[in-house]
């Protein structure tokens, strides 16, 4: 199942790489597909593409890339603005803030999201205590779930809400 | 691509138009080029030297795509801009754990200062008057090269000057005859597929040299972390076998640096802050769930890139890219993950297997077709998967051979340690022992 | 208008490069450079990737290999940032006099019994922390 997971991916982007519709390259394509599948799978886990079929799970999905789209946007100008004025006083701070994220999963997709939102970095993460730490530009007031709030709260909801919750494997 | 035309040979089509602005990005690339190169020079940090070194194989690679080289660029890119620095980095680590004066690292050990002078193994200003004072027979040299340069800068065809024979040969021969789009592939893989063959078996002596240079006294079954294994081994073998007080204490502070010893591999789990060393041969968890993810992207590109790269053909480029991705793997996983195949006894064999392929590949031309690299496999048409007959197949032997022959070397230079166990039972005392195993690298 | 739109994304991506790398020259110490060099990849790189797909179409070799490059580099940017800040902060160094907050160390100077005053943190035999909480 891991290695189909993994092959199936990997000849969704031999298809996006090559665009070209021959029998020639479909055979080429899912034998590389397979050899990547077998060489890889080992890794670990991964859900396939297929996950992505259902409505909801589309949908949420989608609703995460949106947000991270406009959130990374909005703070990239931000970051921007800061840089060509130098004189706006940068408050940049470590901050520790509480994760919902367990899985591995889960953990990667959070921190690699609020790290695209530029205003926020991912520094560290302490599974045993479900904390992550960042650095930010703009440290935020208050308690750690202030801090959460402003840093990975919406992330995490979005991304829970579009795994369900329900696949808690690898 | 304008190549069908066998008589009059288009002048490449981007001079006409935008002439000016392409000059400018040239010349902008070369002065580039040039100060990357001055401050791997002058730069007194080592690691800042590798990075800039790193910058210099980068441009060399836009240099490339400006001059219409798309196929070198990639080669450039993941050899000059990644693989040549990660040599080199594993190289000044190696030295400055194992070859710097014995007094001076104990010194750094024991204050553990926290940003470590890098600068203690440079041997002082290595400007041009010291050059010429010290070292003259370097100096001209050194110019005698930049006249060759010079010379052969003057030489390159642009603009209205005639093509030399060799490109019209290969422009009027690589879609009539190999049925190849790709007019640089077909130099490489068919008119001069001799020249390649040839570049391949010296980096396969290349390999050679390094495997030979870096080979520890034993057999090992791994590159890396093997004494551990090995220490066992002899134990069982010979269990009255007591190594010297120094000798042990030489190898826990060895095995201390490198973060291995005791404790759990997961680094998920440290509290924050906790400054390093840390035991963890991993990264942490969003690093190698990325890296997975990344990993069957660019493998899968990497294969593509063989097949079709440049119909036919990047096998050299993919090999790049595949110890790009087994770096990416042992780097964000740790050694174990990829010990299965990044052993000597695996990767060797393939790469010997490899390099078998393309000379059966080749010797095969001198039986059917009476020369030497002729092509005997028929010819598909263009475009697809197997035209260019012989090429792709020279392409994919390029492949195995080049990937494994630099996961040999990189691994190979990696896994150099010192032996701390002295060469002779007269002279005891470690710290003397100057016969170590160094990392070599060739370049 | 494809030709405006591609102009436009290459204008933004190449700007935003240029901006980046301002901020790794403007910003005061290792941890504010980071973000600088995640906007390089994040505003930098990717509408340049996007001005390709656009021009060349998404269904074409350009654009899928621009779309693959875009992946890699939106999932690479924040990967090489992680890996740098948490070697960064392990390895002790401090963050500029401007920070205002270092929860973490906060932390670790509060288990460690007061022991160590003084702003920076000291070298020598690392505090041992049993942070459980």
């Amino acid at each position: 199942m891991r290695v189909v997971a993994v092959a199936t991916w990997c000849y969704l982007v031999w298809v996006a790489l090559s665009w070209t519709a021959t029998v020639e390259f479909a055979v080429a394509g899912l034998l590389v597909s397979l050899a990547v599948g077998l060489a890889l799978s080992p890794l670990g886990h991964l859900p396939g593409p297929w996950t992505l079929l259902r409505p909801r799970r589309a949908a949420a999905v989608l609703a995460l890339g949106t947000w991270v789209l406009v959130h990374s946007t909005a703070s990239s100008l931000r970051l921007a603005a800061r840089i060509w004025t130098p004189r706006r006083p940068l408050a940049s701070g470590m901050v520790i803030v509480p994760t919902r994220a367990r899985t591995d999963a889960e953990l990667a997709a959070v921190g690699i999201l609020t790290s695209l939102v530029v205003d926020s970095q991912l520094v560290d993460l302490a599974r045993a205590d479900d904390e992550l730490q960042f650095h930010v530009l703009q440290a935020p007031a208050g308690g750690a779930e202030d801090a959460r709030r402003a840093i990975n709260g919406p992330v995490e909801r979005l991304l829970l809400g579009a795994l369900g919750r329900r696949e808690e494997s690898t | 691509m304008p190549v069908t035309s066998p008589t009059a040979v288009p002048a490449p089509s981007r001079r006409h138009g935008a002439e000016p602005v392409f000059w400018a990005v040239d010349y902008l690339l070369l002065a580039l080029l040039l100060t990357a190169a001055f401050l791997v020079i002058r730069l007194r940090n080592l690691n800042a030297c590798v990075m800039a070194l790193s910058a210099l194989g980068l441009l060399l690679t836009v240099v490339f795509v400006v001059l219409g080289a798309p196929d070198v660029a990639h080669a450039e890119v993941v050899v000059g801009g990644v693989a040549l620095p990660t040599l080199f980095l594993i190289a000044i680590g190696k030295a400055r754990t194992e070859v710097a004066e014995p007094e001076q690292t104990n010194l750094e050990e024991t204050s553990q200062s926290p940003a470590r002078s890098s600068t203690s193994l440079r041997t002082g200003g290595t400007g041009a008057p010291d050059l010429l004072r010290h070292r003259p027979h370097a100096a001209v040299l050194s110019l005698l090269l930049l006249a060759a340069l010079v010379v052969a800068m003057l030489a390159i065809p642009r603009g209205a000057r005639p093509l030399p024979g060799m490109a019209r040969h290969a422009i009027q021969v690589a879609l009539p005859q190999w049925h190849l789009t790709e007019v640089v592939n077909e130099v490489v893989y068919g008119t001069r597929a001799f020249d390649t063959f040839g570049e391949t078996f010296l980096l396969l002596a290349a390999v050679l040299s390094v495997v030979v240079l870096t080979r520890p006294r034993e057999p090992r079954s791994g590159y890396v972390g093997e004494d551990v294994a090995g220490r066992q081994e002899q134990l069982e073998i010979d269990p009255h076998l007591r190594s010297g007080p120094d000798e042990r204490q030489a190898r826990e502070a060895e095995r201390e640096e490198e973060g291995l010893g005791r404790g759990p591999l997961t680094t998920d789990a440290q509290p924050f802050a906790k400054p390093f060393p840390e035991r963890g041969e991993e990264m942490t968890v969003v690093v190698r769930m990325g890296v997975r993810v990344v990993a069957v992207l660019l493998t899968t590109a990497g294969c593509f890139l063989v097949v079709q790269g440049y119909t036919p053909g990047g096998g050299f480029p993919a090999g790049a890219v595949l110890l790009g991705v087994v770096l990416l793997i042992y780097v964000a996983h740790g050694y174990h993950r990829v010990a299965a195949v990044v052993r000597p006894a695996v990767a060797e064999t393939i790469e010997l297997l490899g390099a078998l392929a393309i000379i059966v590949l080749q010797s095969l031309g001198l039986l059917l077709r009476g020369s030497f690299t002729a092509n005997w496999v028929p010819l598909a048409p263009a475009r697809t998967l197997r035209s260019g007959g012989i090429a792709q197949a020279f392409s994919l032997g390029e492949f195995v051979v080049v990937s494994s022959g630099l996961v040999i070397v990189v691994f190979a230079v990696l896994g150099a340690t010192r032996d701390w166990t002295s060469d002779d039972d007269s002279a005891d005392s470690a710290g003397q022992d100057r016969t170590a195993h160094e990392g070599g690298d060739e370049s | 208008m494809r030709l405006v739109v591609v102009a436009a994304l290459l204008t933004i991506g190449v700007g935003f490069s240029l901006t980046a790398g301002l901020g790794l020259i403007r910003m005061p110490d290792v941890y504010t450079r980071v973000h600088s060099s995640t906007l390089a990849a994040v505003l930098g790189a990717v509408p340049v990737f996007l001005a390709l797909v656009v021009g060349k179409g998404p269904i074409s070799r350009y654009g899928g290999e621009s779309l693959l490059a875009c992946i890699l580099v939106l999932v690479f940017a924040p990967l090489s940032a992680h890996a740098l800040l948490r070697a960064t902060y392990r390895g002790r160094v401090p963050l500029w006099s401007g920070a205002k907050v270092d929860q973490p160390r906060d932390r670790l100077r509060g288990k460690d019994s007061g022991a160590d005053a003084g702003d920076e943190p000291d070298s020598g035999a690392g505090p041992e922390p049993q942070a459980r909480g």
